[in-house]
């Protein structure tokens, strides 16, 4: 049980140590920074309010980012109907390459899911399917579906796909 | 470059506003002090809440115990899911009791998706199970918040250590204390899955179960180890066995790794 539920210290401890892969999954989603970063506060005040019991850091890790995705993907299909969501273009600190990136936004949002919980946490296939709550075949067809589409993305960029 | 570490190079150059997180802890601040501002409040007037519950619920079993319904318990936590799933119950369930360690615990309910499929909800809703347990001290002392117990559901045939209700997301748990009776919300994700087996329903000294604490007798069933010490609690809880899905059972076994 979280004997600092709550206090001062564990807030700015989560908030510290999940912001960035949070907004970062849930950019993955919704392409655009303010629902990012208004997903990602829906996501820590369900975990303020639900009080959840974690066995570890990394049961908590892997909680928000269930939740972050849920809320990510419910704004999505919200916005769909009410078309209130305005995407963002990647915004960067300085002029850096984003080819892979804008490929991978571009892919439908079922395989860009799946495609940066897998590159960008390095979550296995079956952890993945534990996170979404899909079987672990699912996760694998659009994880390959999703890669297929990348690869053509980006040679017909003239990058190359490693 | 491997693939991986490109797109998390790409992905971190990606500007958020730059207060986002000082903007995010001060706005938690701000909720959980209000919540706590709830409870206080609710606390301070307690004796006056549950005097006007008790008037609206005349001939409820708040009246015939003294104790706050499941249902009541989760309106004062402003748990609605909860709520409706107590207030759907097709089948009243039967309290038990257990004695143990200068402690009379209660287990006061049990709601299940049956009852929140009742409702329509969707499938993960439909998966949340609730339970209402209670504590008061056996010698009618005065109980206080004890942060060493902790229920956790355990299933037949399994052992407790590796496959256990914490285990699956969800698990939460909101507790108050009113009249002197410490009241216990559990909620918990997937267990009715596992209806077609004995589900325990185990309350143990500890943060989450291990073979110190637990053990797994040959014919499936779960008891205490003998050399655990602690306050033990085992309700054997009543599910319908029509609602269990031992696919699902097996995804969330083979999910914990």
């Amino acid at each position: 049980m979280n004997s600092s539920f709550g206090t001062d210290e564990y807030i700015e401890k989560i908030v510290l140590t999940h912001s960035k892969r949070l907004l970062s999954a849930s950019y993955a989603i919704l392409k655009s920074v303010p629902s990012a970063e208004d997903a990602v506060q829906e996501a820590f005040v369900k975990l303020i309010t639900k009080n959840p019991i974690f066995n570890d850091d990394e049961h908590e890790k892997a909680w928000l980012l269930r939740v972050t995705v849920n809320i990510s993907l419910n704004m999505l299909k919200k916005s769909k109907i009410n078309g209130d969501l305005v995407e963002s273009d990647v915004i960067y600190t300085d002029d850096s390459d984003s080819l892979l990136l804008e490929s991978v936004l571009s892919l439908p949002v079922q395989y860009r899911t799946v495609i940066h919980l897998y590159y960008y946490e390095g979550y296995s296939i079956k952890e993945i399917a534990s996170i979404l709550r899909i079987p672990s075949a699912t996760v694998g067809t659009r994880l390959a579906r999703g890669r297929k589409m990348l690869k053509t993305n980006l040679e017909e960029e003239g990058d190359l796909w490693l | 470059m491997a693939v991986n570490e490109k797109y998390r190079e790409q992905m971190n150059k990606v500007e958020f506003s730059s207060n986002f997180e000082n903007e995010t802890v001060n706005m938690l601040h701000t909720q959980h002090k209000r919540k706590g501002r709830i409870i206080n409040m609710k606390k301070s007037v307690k004796v006056a809440l549950v005097a006007a519950i008790i008037s609206l619920f005349t001939i409820s079993a708040l009246a015939v115990s003294g104790l706050l319904t499941p249902s009541q318990l989760a309106a004062y936590f402003k748990q609605g899911e909860a709520q409706s799933a107590f207030d759907n119950q097709v089948e009243q369930n039967v309290s038990q009791t257990v004695e143990n360690g200068g402690y009379v615990f209660g287990l006061e309910g049990v709601a299940t998706g049956k009852e929140l499929e009742y409702l329509g909800n969707n499938a993960v809703e439909a998966e949340k199970s609730y339970v209402v347990i209670t504590a008061r001290k056996a010698d009618s002392s005065e109980i206080t918040f004890d942060d060493s117990i902790t229920f956790v559901p355990l299933f037949e045939g399994y052992e407790p250590w590796r496959v256990n209700g914490l285990k699956f997301d969800g698990a939460s748990v909101h507790k108050t204390i009113q009249n002197n009776v410490l009241y216990y919300l559990w909620e918990f994700s997937g267990f009715e899955a596992f209806a077609d087996k004995t589900v325990y329903l185990a309350g143990f000294e500890g943060i989450a179960p291990n073979a110190d604490t637990f053990t797994l007798n040959p014919d499936g069933s779960i008891a205490f180890s003998d050399g655990y010490e602690g306050v033990k609690v085992m309700f054997e809880l009543e599910l319908d066995s029509s609602k269990a899905d031992p696919v699902k059972a097996e995804q969330l076994i083979s999910s914990l790794g």
